[in-house]
């Protein structure tokens, strides 16, 4: 079993466009279960897609020097993109998720879209509130 | 199991004497002595705004570990004295106690374990005008308003503060949650926020004696433990009344039911339930009291020093079920499942898996085969022959394997006779609801008694299959069904029709 770096494991799928890593177990074989948020278009608005952080799970497979050597899985299950898509949707009807490109969210905003680096809009979380 | 609670206890106390031993290690001041006066759950009582219990507590040391703290506004702490209510002095050290309070209890649970935010979790104490209070990764916010003149501070209830440290410490065990677009984990984390501020607040002597006192040991009764923010579910029922419960902000002691949250409204009053995610959270929540009320109810003793012990013990099994748990769609059942297995394979002496599975079950997060599976209780089995009795309604053979009675398959009467209407249940979008064969129906009916726990198991398919009511009473049996063997069958018999108010 290579020596897991947590560190770099996560550095390295996060180029993949993976988020919020968490290694679950070493599984036989030199892999590793990993938890993770990943990217998804969920919705679209004004013509342009709305991403969202979807939860994927992953087997790595990592080389003798636990650099990560495959992956598998990652995709998200049409089941959670649909999730997804009706989250955005109970976001905008009770009043929590921001406009686009308001920057300052109001009492009983949780989320908002924002631009990232690559363009993208992303429906980020910004808080939680008590109601 | 005495020697797993010997294991469990010591490894608990050796993570203690670790940090005891940084502690040491660290340049220390002394500890501050005297008392500071506090709410001991929230400000209101039940529907009004005022009238909660005023305690005494040692001076919090919020810098302290574990899970470290600063309260970066107001600057500097008043003295640490009783002041009396309604002073900012008393709102300091009220919310200071209350979130001491809550690092410890879940700091013991989670050793080694540091903020997301950093190493100190900051928090404001009045972050602005609101009737509100957030957790954020740059700390927690309170706020101030005003509702039917009278101005209401969040931070002032520790029921909130206990709520929003509860987002703060989900965040540092499982981060991946904080973002994830997904209906079931936003209401998961607003029950873990409710959680945490029942299970803080049961860390108080005088709060697990009131609540015993109040309810007469049954804690499944709505209380002072199970009713959430009264104060600020006051002061939020001044402008909007149909937004909160009529005595609080939530309670943890309701009847809602699972449901696919693709199938219900985006919002609703408070009285329904929506895919919202603070309102979808109170099917957790519920479920979860119900199971700690349970755990309590089947415990031999049913004092304060008992309560705290199950208080410990479930923050326990729900630590480790959300570590374990898959993030998914269907995150309530996730976390369930991987609770009942925490309870049955390190709490199987104590019996916890049986309280809690009815719960999850009587909620609809675990269908019943579900969370026999879950506890990997085995399914026993036994012959069933054929029936020569004649009935009045047609006989249905019932396959129940799935749910560990004991038999393989039973007999029930079924409502099978022609429709008189063509008349069915409306579905949620357009239409009627599918109405179901008379197989289907006789087993919803089946599975409906188990998860309402109206059904007496007999002891050979115990404990895989029972659920238990902790409402039920003590003195006399409310269960309405029962399977009596009647020649080499299982049959589902009613007992008795139960018109009492016990809607649970």
């Amino acid at each position: 079993m290579p020596r897991i770096k947590e560190q770099a494991l996560k550095t390295e799928l996060a180029k993949h466009g993976f988020e919020s890593i968490s290694i679950k177990r070493e599984l036989p074989g030199g892999r590793v279960e990993v938890e993770a948020n990943k990217l998804h278009p969920v919705h679209v608005e004004g013509g342009e897609s709305i991403y969202a952080p979807i939860p994927v799970s992953l087997s790595v497979g990592l080389d003798a020097r636990g650099r990560v050597k495959s992956i598998d899985g990652g995709t998200p299950d049409p089941a959670a993109v649909a999730d997804a898509t009706r989250y955005v949707k109970t976001l905008r009807d009770s009043g929590q998720l921001a406009a686009a490109g308001e920057q300052q969210p109001a009492s009983g905003l949780t989320h908002q879209i924002e631009r990232d680096a690559q363009g993208r809009q992303v429906l980020r979380r910004k808080r939680f509130s008590i109601s | 199991m005495a020697r797993k609670r010997s294991k469990r206890a010591a490894k608990m106390s050796a993570a203690k004497s670790k940090r005891r031993g940084k502690a040491r290690a660290a340049p220390t001041e002394a500890k501050p002595k005297g008392v500071i006066n506090a709410w001991e759950q929230d400000p209101g009582d039940g529907a009004q705004p005022t009238g909660g219990q005023v305690i005494q507590r040692p001076v919090p040391v919020l810098r302290e570990q574990p899970f470290s703290i600063r309260i970066a506004n107001p600057a500097s702490a008043p003295q640490a004295k009783p002041h009396s209510p309604g002073t900012g002095d008393f709102r300091y050290w009220t919310a200071a106690e209350a979130l001491r309070r809550g690092a410890d209890f879940w700091g013991a649970l989670l050793p080694g374990t540091s903020w997301e935010v950093g190493s100190i979790l900051p928090v404001d104490l009045d972050f602005g005008i609101d009737l509100n209070a957030f957790y954020d990764r740059q700390g927690l916010k309170f706020f101030h308003g005003l509702a039917a003149g009278r101005t209401v501070f969040s931070g002032e209830s520790p029921d909130v503060v206990c709520h929003e440290l509860g987002h703060a410490v989900l965040d540092s065990l499982k981060p991946q949650l904080f973002d994830a677009a997904s209906i079931e984990v936003a209401a998961f984390h607003e029950s873990f926020g409710d959680m945490s501020a029942i299970l803080s607040a049961l860390q108080l002597p005088s709060l697990r004696e009131g609540v015993l006192a109040e309810t007469g040991g049954v804690l499944r009764r709505a209380s002072r433990l199970s009713r959430l923010a009264e104060q600020l579910g006051w002061a939020i029922r001044q402008s909007v009344p149909s937004a909160v419960e009529a005595d609080c902000l939530r309670n943890a002691v309701n009847t809602f039911f699972y449901r696919d949250p693709d199938t219900l409204p985006t919002m609703a009053p408070a009285t329904a339930l929506s895919s919202e995610p603070h309102s979808f959270s109170r099917v957790f929540t519920g479920a979860f009291f119900e199971g700690l009320a349970g755990m309590l109810a089947t415990s031999g003793t049913r004092d304060e020093a008992a309560l705290l012990q199950l208080s410990q013990d479930i923050g326990v099994i729900l630590v480790e079920g959300i570590r374990a748990a898959s993030v998914v769609p269907t995150f309530f059942s996730q976390v369930a499942a991987t609770m009942l297995g925490v309870a049955a394979s390190e709490f199987s002496a104590q019996g916890y898996e049986v309280p809690l599975r009815s719960g999850f079950v009587r909620h609809g997060i675990l269908a019943p085969s579900m969370a026999v599976a879950a506890t990997h209780a085995p399914v026993r089995s036994a012959a069933v022959a054929a029936s020569t009795e004649s009935t009045t309604l047609p006989r249905l053979q019932l396959s129940v394997a799935e749910y560990g009675l004991g038999v393989p398959s039973i007999v029930v009467y079924a409502a099978a006779e022609p429709k008189r209407l063509q008349a069915a249940g409306a579905a949620l979008a357009v239409g009627p609801a599918p109405a179901p064969g008379q197989d289907q129906a006789a087993k919803s009916f089946f599975e409906d008694l188990l998860r309402r726990g109206r059904l007496k198991v007999a002891k050979a398919g115990k404990p895989a299959a029972e659920v238990v009511r902790s409402s039920a009473p003590l003195t006399h049996e409310t269960y309405t069904h029962e399977l009596q063997r009647e020649g080499k069958q299982m049959v589902l018999r009613r007992v008795r029709i139960d018109c009492g108010c016990g809607h649970h």
